[in-house]
């Protein structure tokens, strides 16, 4: 059994223009002390899957259907006084930009020790004491004193390593990264990546990583879920995704990632087209309309997940056809640069 | 810091002319201000004393040096009709005017923290619609309409507390003026809480208190330690803003409410053509408004770290 | 209309349980501005005709029908005097409405010019025009106003130049903060680069980029004056018995309340009505006028 299971996930936003979807049915295992990333374009709902499993959601959002099991449990529909037990102790997150996750008006060791507080009934010098193996923990030089701090105090590869040391205060079993090095230097993102890895390794815990970079899953992750118009449309071992896509989706993905050893100025193929306007009924595949293989029944029904490999699945009826070299979005060859 | 300095600078300037303002308001007074002041039934002789003893006979700049010098001996000069001096009896009916202005602050507080937390937390909901018309109802109130309502209410038809006065002791000064800080109270709610409710509602939406909800804290905690907490800040600036506003509610209630306060006393100076109290009640006012703003400007760095340390 | 004739039921029913919540939801402020129109219109209304619609005479005393209760006759009583007091009501509205809607007019012009040039010329301008409003804001509102009646003397022309001396620092602040975002718009910068004289770009270019904020606190300063204006002339500063206004019939009634209650009742709600009718207006206005944000 999975840690966590999410089954047929809907997070439907209210719009004037009436309800829309936009995680439309999201599909997607977390095992045990694995680290999963979930890879997608701005706006194609993966967020908000994360926001779902905690349910902390923007206003006008709530989740309209769908299983969210943990450890065989469903709580999606939990009371939030029930759910706040799971949040933080088994299930915490940390968010894209760490300088606003942090209050400014509290210190660094204050916002540790209430949390220290509430989730693990922790007081006093015990408290300060964990606050301060916590900030070790991250790898933080002179914890004591870093107690003391503002956030405005700190850079922002600190915030993010304060943030982190909040969300393991109640040692949860998964942690949900969104795009936790998306707001900062390139060269701290590394540093902050290689830091959730070793807390992995090192806590056994599982962390489900968001992120719209599908080369940075390829160094930390084992398995990847490929997320369009909200839902998962690919999920597999990162060898699977990477060396046997079979979504045309995934193939483009692949191709617009810059090889390091590559020809200099070669324009970068891009997958032609927009992402669906989801505020409107999505019929067949959402990706059919950008989608070179795209035929008639492509545009019908709802496209099931095939089961093409151990671990493996893929939403695309023309998943037989699909391969790194059958799937051609005609830049590559294009001398127009 | 800078900031501040700058602040404690332009205050010292506004109070200047403040005093110059005040001085002149004298010499608006259509024909001969020591004339109207004493009425018809003057002989010449007392109104040319008084006319020395004001400084009309000198130059307006001796004049206003006159006034400016002996202010700074803290002479406000004499009240005419009750021949004492202007000074000592202003602060004398302070006290009744600052009790007020605190227990109405205190009281609208108390009502405007727990009803903007309820409109935020349930906004767009029938009770956030009902607190919402209530803070327009409440702005549009006439203070001294319902006030005299309040007393027949509460004083003619129940007796509940007294129709006028101040009392004697903090609890008598409690009851006295309950009636006349909720009246004031009403209107600081809305306020207060209309604002309070927007900056409640703004923070609920920041990272930080997703963040909070996130690593497991109650919604209790989120609510009071995160979300009020920070939203403070923005009270404690219009509580500051508004104080000109309360003080100018003060001088209407008071008189309403008969207490004997500096308010009323302004109001009964202007019937009995006592310009130095005018004038002295006009200046005190003022300089406590421009303390008191200064004091939040203060006041406000303490409550966020990032402007304390910026 | 087939919508609305296939479901009847559910239609009256949301109707019933929420009239207010069920207007106001429709976003933008549609719903506050509808009921405020309403209000303020009707109270236009019977300011504008009083003279037409009050059924008896606002001063004449007739002191065989003194403090009648509300009835057909006298729908909200009569007082002291035997006077109709929803007659003196009708015309009190039409002078307390004038009072506020000309004081504060004047108080937007003056306010709105003095922050105008002091945000275009800036420098020494801006400087002296800064200290002005922080006099006029350091000396709370009614305390200057009585100040001041007390030394010109209580007149109709007195009360507006204390109401416009003393309300509009606020116009200027708007003003000021607008035209100094304004002056730094390119085509403004354009416009001066063409050599356009100062005051063309100023009437032409910037005034009608910095009046939104002004106007929009005109209605809700309407508020304030109005009970303003009636508080005053509660504490007897203001228009003089036995003209007809609603802050002098509640000080007046005062003594008689325990006998005559819908004295001092009415008129307090007239001027709630108003309030609250302007506070709608400028809500829904500020709604719907500020761009959309979410």
């Amino acid at each position: 059994m999975a840690l966590l299971a999410i089954r047929d996930l809907v997070t439907q936003f209210k719009s004037s223009a009436g309800p829309f979807n936009a995680v439309n049915g999201v599909t997607l295992e977390v095992e045990r002390g694995e680290m999963v990333g979930l890879v997608g374009e701005s706006g194609c709902g993966k967020s908000l899957t994360l926001r779902s499993i905690v349910r902390v959601l923007p206003r006008g959002a709530r989740i309209a259907g769908g299983q969210i099991l943990y450890e065989g449990n469903d709580i999606a529909h939990l009371s939030s006084g029930n759910l706040t037990r799971f949040r933080g102790r088994e299930i915490s997150m940390i968010l894209q930009d760490p300088m606003s996750a942090l209050n400014p008006v509290y210190t660094v060791g204050a916002q540790l020790m209430e949390t220290l507080r509430e989730t693990r009934g922790l007081r006093g010098k015990a408290a300060r004491q964990r606050a301060i193996e916590l900030l070790r923990l991250v790898n933080i030089p002179d914890p004591e004193r870093r107690l003391e701090s503002y956030p405005h105090q700190l850079s922002g590869g600190l915030s993010q390593r304060v943030v982190i040391a909040i969300a393991l205060c109640a040692q949860p079993k998964v942690l949900l990264a969104d795009e936790p090095t998306t707001a900062l230097d390139v060269t701290v993102q590394a540093q902050i990546l290689k830091l959730l890895k070793d807390l992995q390794k090192q806590l056994q815990m599982a962390v489900l990583l968001v992120t719209h970079d599908l080369g940075l899953v390829a160094q930390t992750c084992s398995r990847v879920a490929i997320m369009y118009a909200g839902r998962v449309i690919e999920e597999g071992t990162v060898e699977q995704i990477f060396e046997s896509p079979r979504h045309p989706y995934t193939v483009g993905l692949i191709e617009s990632i810059p090889l390091v050893d590559g020809p200099l100025h070669t324009r970068l193929p891009a997958i032609p087209g927009s992402p669906p306007n989801m505020a409107k009924p999505i019929i067949g595949c959402a990706f059919a309309p950008r989608c070179p293989l795209a035929s008639n029944e492509c545009r019908e029904g709802t496209i099931p997940l095939y089961d093409v490999a151990p671990q493996h699945r893929v939403a695309c009826g023309k998943h037989a056809l699909v391969s790194k070299h059958s799937v051609i979005y005609g830049v590559r060859a294009n001398a127009a640069s | 810091m800078r900031y501040l300095g700058g602040r404690c600078i332009s205050s010292a300037i506004a109070l200047l002319l403040v005093t110059f303002v005040v001085f002149f308001l004298v010499h608006l007074i259509p024909g001969d201000p020591v004339s109207v002041m004493l009425g018809q039934h003057a002989t010449p002789s007392t109104v040319a004393a008084l006319r020395h003893a004001m400084g009309f006979d000198q130059p307006l700049f001796g004049q206003y040096w006159l006034f400016m010098s002996k202010l700074f001996s803290g002479n406000l000069g004499d009240s005419i009709s009750y021949q004492q001096p202007v000074f000592g009896l202003v602060l004398g009916r302070l006290q009744a005017t600052l009790f007020l202005v605190a227990y109405s602050i205190v009281l609208s507080l108390l009502l405007a923290v727990p009803s903007a937390l309820i409109a935020a937390v349930f906004r767009e909901k029938p009770v956030d619609y009902a607190l919402r018309m209530g803070f327009l109802v409440a702005i549009a109130l006439p203070s001294f309409w319902i006030g005299t309502l309040l007393i027949y209410q509460f004083s003619l038809k129940i007796h509940l507390f007294p129709v006028a006065g101040y009392g004697d002791t903090f609890t008598g000064h409690l009851s006295s003026l309950f009636l006349p800080a909720f009246t004031l109270a009403l209107g600081q709610w809305a306020i207060l809480g209309r604002n309070l409710r927007s900056a409640l509602i703004d923070v609920l939406q920041l990272p930080y208190v997703e963040f909070a909800r996130m690593k497991g804290l109650r919604g209790s905690t989120v609510l009071f330690r995160h979300v009020l907490r920070t939203s403070l800040g923005s009270t404690v600036t219009i509580i500051g803003i508004n104080l000109s506003f309360l003080i100018a509610g003060t001088v209407v209630v008071e008189h309403v409410f008969s207490i004997p306060g500096s308010g009323n006393l302004l109001v009964n100076a202007v019937f009995s053509r006592d310009y130095p109290i005018v004038q002295g009640v006009t200046l005190v006012y003022a300089t406590l408004v421009i303390l008191i703003n200064l004091v939040t400007d203060f006041v406000y760095p303490a409550l966020d770290p990032r402007v304390a340390l910026t | 209309m087939s919508q609305i004739a296939t479901t009847p039921v559910q239609t009256q029913v949301a109707r019933i349980r929420s009239p207010f919540a069920f207007r106001l939801r429709r976003g933008k402020g549609r719903g506050k501005l509808y009921v405020g129109t309403l209000i303020v219109g009707a109270i236009a209304v019977l300011a504008i005709f009083s003279r037409v619609i009050a059924p008896f005479d606002p001063i004449t005393q007739d002191l065989t029908s003194q403090f009648l209760p509300p009835s057909h006759a006298h729908l909200f009583g009569t007082d002291q005097f035997g006077r109709d007091v929803f007659s003196r009501a009708v015309y009190a509205a039409s002078l307390d409405l004038q009072i506020a809607f000309l004081g504060t007019l004047f108080c937007m012009l003056l306010g709105v010019s003095i922050g105008v040039v002091a945000g275009y010329f800036g420098g020494i301008v801006d400087l002296i025009a800064g200290r002005l409003i922080d006099v006029v804001t350091a000396i709370p509102g009614i305390v200057a106003i009585i100040a001041l009646i007390a030394a010109l003397g209580s007149s109709m022309l007195n009360l507006y130049i204390a109401l416009a001396v003393t309300g509009w620092t606020a116009y200027a602040r708007l003003a000021r903060g607008e035209v100094i975002a304004a002056k730094n718009l390119q085509y403004v910068q354009a416009s001066r680069a063409l050599g356009y004289t100062n005051r063309r770009i100023v009437l032409r270019h910037i005034l009608p980029n910095v009046i939104t904020p002004p106007l929009l606190f005109w209605i809700t300063d309407m508020v304030g004056t109005v009970l303003l204006v009636t508080a005053l002339s509660y504490l007897g500063l203001g228009p003089q018995p036995p003209t007809p206004e609603w802050g002098a019939m509640i000080s007046e009634a005062q003594p008689f309340m325990l006998m005559a209650w819908w004295v001092p009742l009415f008129p307090g709600l007239g001027i709630v009505i108003a309030g609250i009718g302007l506070g709608l207006l400028g809500d829904g206005l500020a709604d719907f006028l500020r761009p959309e944000v979410g």
